[in-house]
């Protein structure tokens, strides 16, 4: 009777793991991991927040500006996603470095002041190699881990277009404000969330 | 018998552990819900929230829209004092006071310029970013609940400027300045409640 009640804890042991790992990285059940790759950086909030903020002073600094921030993004994405698929990323925490980045984006776009090019292209390394080494994924076998990095780039890249795109193309008086606000409400989260890091005791 | 419930123990605890490892929807749901109830379920930050949105419309573009976006800008700076455990005295009067003040200026049809408009703002802001700085900690999600207290304050500006864009019309005038009457009169309370 012994070996038997073994095997039964080992195999209801088994069994609950199993739902946990998919859960681990995936943010809906059974979506797998390629998808809930690409939803990752949405559901991620310091993830959105500066993706949202880099698309909005990218969109407004104009094609030229556009331009410039996926070229620093789109490789250092590439690379800190690699970094990331091989374990070297997860040791810090690399949160308040894109909070910072988002601070800094989202008060340029509520002054409306537009910075050299080259401003752009580092915002978006900075966001993009960041934004790759934090999104590791947790108790995932290589393949579904090489779908899940692949689902997060590809994720992250079509939402900074499609948003510096939509941030581009409002040039009303009234879009201008609600850039401007929309930079005032994300400056105003990230500078708290990164003072609760470095400042609270 | 014991080993196979220490077997299931173990294999609960594997399940809840992998769960904390996670990035929960459900933590960071809760926390954005969290934060955006939070400025709307106390009357005081309402009322200087909507104060300020109608003010704003009650002096046109643009504080119209410039006083909404110096607000939460401060109110971070505010939030960031909080959170470093800089003590503020009378965080609870400050936030009072500004529902009061905010509530005059609007009763008044006070005209001030731009500047000043802005600095008033800013300083109550200060105080309301400290009360929320100090909360922050406890939230389950600080990004989250940040970005809901953020939107939802946001939300009661333009909700206060929706009611003053009836400075247009004479009855609307009155209306919007009777609303700072109510406004000024909750001030009293709060102030009262405070000290």
């Amino acid at each position: 009777m012994r070996p038997l009640f073994l095997a039964r804890g080992l195999g209801a042991s088994a069994l609950l793991c199993l739902p946990a790992i998919t859960f681990a990285h995936s943010p809906m059940a059974g979506i797998g991991e390629f998808y809930g790759g690409i939803l990752h950086p949405l559901l991620v909030p310091a993830h959105a927040l500066a993706l949202v903020l880099l698309a909005l002073l990218a969109g407004q600094g104009g094609l030229s500006a556009i331009r410039r921030c996926h070229l620093g993004f789109l490789p250092a994405l590439v690379l800190g996603l690699v970094l990331a698929g091989v374990g070297i990323s997860t040791a810090s925490n690399l949160e308040p470095a894109l909070l910072l980045i988002s601070a800094l984006a989202g008060l340029l776009v509520v002054l409306q002041w537009r910075p050299p090019l080259a401003v752009f292209s580092a915002a978006g390394a900075g966001v993009g190699l960041l934004l790759g080494l934090d999104s590791a994924p947790e108790n995932l076998a290589p393949g579904p881990a090489a779908a899940s990095l692949l689902g997060t780039g590809l994720g992250a890249f079509v939402c900074l277009l499609l948003l510096a795109d939509l941030s581009e193309r409002a040039q009303r008086d009234w879009q201008r404000v609600a850039l401007r606000v929309l930079g005032s409400w994300g400056t105003a989260s990230a500078t708290l969330v990164f003072a609760l890091g470095s400042l609270a005791a | 018998m014991l080993l196979n419930r220490l077997l299931w123990c173990a294999g609960l605890s594997l399940l809840l552990a992998s769960n904390a490892h996670a990035h929960s929807a459900a933590e960071i749901g809760g926390g954005f819900v969290s934060g955006l109830l939070h400025p709307v379920l106390g009357w005081d930050h309402v009322a200087a929230m909507v104060a300020v949105g109608l003010w704003g419309a009650f002096l046109g573009s643009p504080a119209l829209w410039l006083l909404p976006v110096v607000f939460p800008l401060v109110m971070a700076f505010g939030g960031a004092l909080g959170l470093a455990g800089i003590p503020m005295p009378g965080v609870e009067i400050g936030i009072a006071l500004s529902a009061l003040v905010l509530g005059t200026m609007i009763l008044m049809a006070a005209r001030p310029p731009l500047w000043l408009a802005g600095v008033i703002v800013a300083a109550f802001a200060v105080f309301h970013g400290h009360a929320h700085g100090t909360e922050l900690p406890a939230a389950a999600s600080p990004l989250a609940y940040s970005l809901g207290f953020v939107i939802a304050t946001g939300l009661l500006h333009l909700a206060g400027i929706g009611f003053g864009l009836l400075v247009r019309w004479p009855l609307g005038r009155i209306a919007v300045r009777a609303a700072g009457a109510v406004i000024a009169l909750g001030g009293v309370v709060f102030l009262g409640n405070a000290i």
